[in-house]
């Protein structure tokens, strides 16, 4: 009995951190009511400090949003899908103005689009395209992954290397950045004619287990003179395990690392030749989604799947100057 | 002559180097309570096992009313053949009701319709004159009545066997008297009883025949009446009786005046209730606390070793005021305490004979000091061999020694701590009568060595043997202290019943 | 318990070989070696072990054997303390990769301050461990005081760092993602000119150390007598409640170490990834190893054998190419087979079989 009252207690005590976890965006409802008129924009984002990246890609609302004079309602989902779905629950609860989600995963989301709907509250996909239905969000502003991919897939096509032997190190699974650049290069290798040797996802895009896989691979002898991964810090792993072999990579060496996000310490490697290849996802969503909320405040009709405008880094191209106006 | 209802003949079973059974015939009537009987390694377990299916037989058949020759393999075919078992330890579920303990397992359905279910439960409860209702939660009963629910399943079962495996244990007389009640009825019903149990009194009390084993072999079987109590010990110890007589403590006339005082209480008292006590033990003396179950006997101790948090009073040892809070405290001042509850607070059952017996000295020297394991293995061999405790060797886990060996093992654990003052609480509860009679010599000999010893027991006759000095209790109140002449079985029932508290008489 | 010498003489060589089958680290080793002779089969170069040099010139050690030894140096030391909590408190710490991140993300804030890609270390890298093993053992304190003052199950008091601890890690780190300057690297991977990964070095130390305490110390008889029984050792002298908070420290010490090693493997931490899923590894090593989890008896040298043979697992894994849907099952697949080859119905049937003789070791089995 004693143990099961503490049980619950404990229980409830994590429920509580969880529950404060929701109210330090709740907390500055005091001010909407100050001004009724704002428009107020609930924000599933996906992790607090994911990345520098995810990092570059909140502040972007942020800025954006209170320039704008909206009122932002920001939620982290901090790896837990569910989490993320009842958090947009309950923003739809509070009767946000619109709502962006930006999905850890992309299944999952048709009852949080219908209460939304319901709800009358324009529903906007951003950053990663969630398996919906054209009829049940508004618009998305979104990197169109796959898109990402296939400029890699072109670039490494048009390097006309000798028998391509890839290594692809993946993203979390399931999420939509690893299904789309993982079908890119998977679409290209085999319209190429090119070998994958290895195709695993790291769990958490995790730099570790992508400098051990690379280490694994090499120790038992695995040829490879591709790497292809699925964002900055994968690519350094694998760099680290090849360093750790003696394996030469990047502009003059025997491999060619693409790496995808193009963080500003990624370029720093891109300019230093180490990288060839990095793949801008854009984060700046904030002042795009603001747009999008002021067309279809003033009844206009929008652009129902737009992308974000987004580049690549060739380590033949770039300059200390690109690198030095990128702030993330 | 009733109908027999199970014979078995010529069983044999053998373990690894060690003949089990040899032999054995057993034979059980419809209606009749048959006592098995025999010390520890006798067999008996092992032909109870063999019986239900635990273990399977090397030879010899097994007959039952109707049935010639079955095949039991397991548990659960002999209850379905109609033989049931209740262990000492309960073997319910202690969070299900009592209705749910009664019919958990034994139906196909899937849906049950709990209603009918209790109504029938507390038919089968008022028929047995069990104290308990269908709804209660099994684990708010005593643990008679949780035995007699047990038995309630089994007789339910439409069992014709009913082996009881020393079910009076752990019970107190009130208790026992409405055990056997339920026995008689069943055996009213014709049910056959097979009774296992140490105690000499409740076999004379309830039952019908007597089987003795020792050593693996059947030694016979005995009408009750043909077989007086000391002809019964003979047997089942293979010799005669004076063993037992011999005992005695000289010591008993003894002055206390002359000797030294270890320990004295005055006005003790701790969180378990009982009420504050004065006790005073002596260099070389066996004292005794003889009640009921209940009485507070243990809660005295316990709080002498720290065990119960102490709340009132103070402790000198040796005329030296300590304070004592935790067991260790009490191990640093030269106090042993063998608890009451072998299983529960004595053994460490994983651990190998070895680490039981050095534990409390090991503790006692503390986190940083290990002892080599050739010291360690120096004392349990020394202790194993002065004690004789029967073991395959001393890294053979406790838990698959005999009751009595488990019992010695924590005695050797305790004496190797050298101990001033030595508590022993039921040290001989539930061990075979050899062992009980090595226990008690050993203990007037280390009085005699000049150590200081509480003796406790339930069994009046063996305080008396071997106590020089008894506190009486009853309901958490010291009501008398017997020695010398005083010192009769009457005396103290009569204090028991009727003696006036230590704190009356002070007021 | 008498036997019977003649049988036992004649039989010795069947009566070794059943002894070897009952031994207690026969199945964990037995998997193991059964792993790497698969590994062995499809790459006949696995266990070759070559000297090579990294892109700065110095000799390396180069081998799958190598990664592997490498690799589950966090697996090993958290196993270790993960042996000892499950003994004594009969239950597991599932926030083990949750203070990993918390340890990891202190170390991080030590040595490179509010900056984010420091030329040079803000303090020494042994204030750094320190601090991170410090940083490890509060969560353990935290946890241990949850288990044996409030009597919470493990699993449940466990929980609420869990949840919370990569969020703590990210604090701890003040929301940065610094990456230290190359030399704090030398833990996780190479000291230039030894060829020996350091956290396989770092492995054998924290190993040394534990088997050093284990025998000057009474931590493993007391850890088994609370795990067993802690009423009966709480009448022996015992304090149940301190030994169990004492367990739960040094896991968080495990912790804390392990937190150093990952992350100067990439001079970075990411706590919200770090070590995904490594709470489970652990105690499935444990597991592994023969050790109940339901505590009492512990077997030190079998988790540690179950920490590598789970690295064997993922190292196997992954130079197969095993497609990444697949992974989870097929490694669901090979621990299922494990743990049901560990299971005492198997057991007793495998022991049994290698049974030529009647007469054999008792077991002893309470007979009245």
């Amino acid at each position: 009995m004693k143990k099961l009252i503490s049980s619950v207690l404990v229980l409830m005590l994590v429920l509580g951190l969880v529950a404060c976890g929701g109210n330090s965006a709740g907390s500055e409802d005091s001010e909407a009511s100050a001004e009724p008129s704002a428009i107020t924009v609930g924000v599933v984002q996906t992790n607090a400090n994911e990345s520098d990246w995810r990092t570059a890609n909140t502040k972007s609302f942020n800025e954006a949003f209170s320039a704008a004079g909206y009122e932002t309602k920001m939620v982290f989902g901090e790896g837990d899908h569910a989490k993320q779905i009842s958090q947009a629950q309950q923003l739809i609860q509070e009767e946000v103005d619109y709502l962006v989600v930006l999905g850890l995963q992309s299944a999952g989301w048709e009852d949080v689009a219908k209460s939304a709907q319901e709800a009358g509250i324009p529903f906007i996909m951003a950053d990663r395209k969630l398996d919906l239905s054209e009829d049940l969000y508004t618009a998305m502003v979104c990197s169109d992954f796959e898109a990402e991919g296939k400029k890699a897939v072109d670039w490494l096509k048009a390097q006309a290397i000798d028998d391509c032997k890839i290594v692809v190190l993946g993203g979390d699974t399931g999420s939509s950045a690893q299904l789309g650049r993982s079908k890119a290069i998977e679409d290209g290798a085999s319209a190429n004619g090119w070998d994958i040797v290895f195709n695993q996802n790291m769990k958490g895009w995790d730099e570790t287990l992508a400098k051990q896989a690379v280490a694994d691979l090499i120790a038992s002898g695995k040829e490879f003179n591709v790497v292809y991964a699925e964002n900055d810090n994968m690519a350094r792993g694998a760099c680290d395990a090849m360093d750790a072999a003696g394996i030469t990579y990047g502009k003059d060496g025997d491999v060619t690392v693409i790496a995808f996000d193009a963080n500003k310490w990624a370029l720093e490697k891109v300019l230093a030749g180490e990288f060839n290849l990095d793949v801008e996802c854009n984060p700046l969503h904030g002042p795009r989604i603001v747009k999008l909320i002021n067309s279809l405040e003033a009844g206009e009709t929008v652009e129902k799947n737009a992308y974000v405008d987004e580049e690549m880094f060739d380590c033949d191209t770039i300059t200390q100057a690109i690198v030095d106006a990128r702030t993330y | 002559m009733q109908d027999t209802v199970l014979t078995m003949r010529g069983i044999y079973k053998s373990f690894p180097g060690v003949r089990a059974l040899q032999n054995v015939d057993f034979t059980l009537c419809e209606g009749e309570i048959h006592a098995l009987m025999g010390e520890n390694g006798a067999g008996k377990s092992t032909l109870i096992k063999v019986l239900t299916g635990v273990y399977s037989k090397n030879a010899g058949e097994i007959c039952i009313k109707g049935i010639n020759k079955p095949h039991i393999k397991s548990p659960q075919e002999a209850q379905k053949l109609g033989i049931s078992t209740v262990y000492q330890e309960i073997t319910l579920c202690p969070n299900l009701t009592v209705a749910e303990n009664l019919f958990i397992g034994r139906t196909n359905n899937l849906f049950v319709n709990w209603k009918k279910r209790n109504s029938r439960a507390e038919c089968i409860l008022q028929g047995l004159g069990i104290p308990a209702k269908p709804a209660q939660q099994l684990s708010s009963c005593s643990i008679a009545v949780q035995q007699m629910v047990a038995i309630a399943r089994a007789v339910d079962m439409d069992c014709k066997v009913l082996i009881l495996d020393e079910p009076t244990s752990s019970l107190d007389d009130q208790e026992v008297a409405k055990l056997f009640a339920l026995m008689r009825e069943l055996k009213s019903r014709g049910v056959g009883i097979v009774f296992v149990t140490h105690f000499l009194e409740q076999v004379y009390e309830v039952c019908d025949k007597i089987t003795v084993l020792r050593n693996g072999e059947l030694v016979g079987e005995y009408q009750i009446k043909d077989l007086p109590r000391v002809e019964l010990v003979a047997k089942m110890m293979g010799k005669e009786l004076g063993d037992l007589a011999e005992i005695h403590n000289k010591t008993q006339s003894n002055t206390n005046d002359s000797k030294e005082v270890i320990i004295e209480t005055e006005g003790l008292s701790s969180t378990s209730g009982i009420k504050p006590f004065d006790f005073t033990a002596y260099k070389g003396e066996v004292t005794g606390f003889a009640g009921l179950l209940g009485s507070g006997r243990s809660e005295c101790v316990r709080a002498i070793f720290g065990a119960d948090k102490v709340t009132n009073g103070t402790l000198r040892i040796k005329g030296e005021h300590v304070n004592i809070t935790t067991p260790i405290k009490a191990m640093k001042k030269g106090i042993g305490y063998l608890s009451e509850d072998r299983k529960r607070d004595g053994i460490i059952g994983d651990l190998s004979v070895r680490e039981n017996i050095i534990l409390a000295l090991q503790v006692m020297r503390g986190f940083f000091k290990p002892f080599t394991k050739a010291q360690a293995q120096a004392f349990a061999d020394e202790y194993i061999s002065l004690l004789g405790i029967k073991t395959a060797s001393a890294d053979t886990p406790i838990s698959s020694l005999s009751g009595g060996n488990q019992q010695k093992v924590i005695l050797a654990r305790w004496l190797l701590t050298h101990p001033n003052y030595l508590i022993l609480d039921e040290p001989t509860r539930g061990i075979d009568i050899g062992t009980k009679v090595e226990i008690q010599k050993l203990v007037l000999k280390l009085a005699s060595e000049g150590m200081s010893i509480t003796f406790i027991s339930s069994e009046i006759e063996e305080m008396l043997r071997t106590c020089s000095r008894l506190i009486v209790m009853r309901d958490l109140y010291v009501v008398g202290e017997l020695k010398d002449e005083d010192m009769t079985q009457d005396k103290i029932m009569y204090t028991i019943a009727g003696g006036e508290t230590q704190n009356v008489q002070k007021q | 318990m008498s036997r019977n010498n003649n049988n036992l003489n004649s039989n010795r060589s069947a009566l070794v070989l059943k002894e070897l089958i009952r031994h207690r680290l026969f199945i964990p080793i037995a998997f193991l070696a059964f792993l790497l002779l698969i590994n062995v089969f499809i790459n006949p170069g696995f266990l070759g072990v070559s000297l090579g040099r990294d892109s700065s010139g110095n000799p390396v050690l180069i081998g799958n054997l190598i990664n592997i030894l490498n690799n589950a140096a966090e697996l090993v030391i958290l196993a270790i303390g993960m042996t000892l909590v499950t003994a004594s408190s009969r239950g597991q710490d599932i926030s083990v990769g949750a203070t990993v991140a918390i340890a990891g993300g202190v170390i991080m804030r030590v040595l490179c301050g509010n900056e984010t890609q420091p030329t040079e270390l803000h303090a020494p890298i042994i204030v750094a461990l320190l601090l991170g093993c410090l940083a490890g053992m509060a969560c353990g304190a935290f946890n241990g005081i949850l288990v044996s003052k409030f009597n919470i199950q493990p699993m449940v008091a466990t929980l609420i760092l869990f949840t919370a601890g990569r969020s703590i890690g990210s604090m701890a780190m003040g929301g940065l993602k610094p990456k230290a300057a190359a030399e704090f690297g030398y833990y996780g991977n190479f000291i230039p000119g030894f060829p020996i990964p350091t956290p396989i070095l770092i492995t054998i130390v924290v190993v040394a150390v534990t088997f050093l305490a284990l025998k000057i110390t009474n931590l493993s008889l007391y850890t088994r007598a609370v795990g067993i029984n802690d009423k009966s050792s709480s009448l022996n002298g015992l304090n149940p409640a301190l030994i169990k908070f004492l367990t739960f420290v040094i896991l968080g010490l495990c912790v804390g170490i392990a937190g150093f090693v990952q992350a100067s493997r990439v001079q970075t931490v990411n706590p919200y990834t770090i070590v995904p899923g490594i709470e489970m590894d652990v105690i499935l090593a444990v597991a592994l190893g023969g050790n109940s989890l339901s505590g009492g008896k512990f077997n030190m040298t079998g988790s540690i054998i179950g920490a590598y043979t789970i690295q064997t697992l993922t190292s196997m894994l992954t130079t197969l190419n095993v497609n990444t849907n697949a992974v989870p099952v097929f490694k669901a697949v090979i621990i299922i087979m494990l743990v049901v080859i560990q299971s005492p119905i198997v057991k007793s049937f495998l022991g049994n079989k290698f049974t030529v003789l009647k007469s054999t070791v008792g077991d002893g089995k309470e007979r009245g």
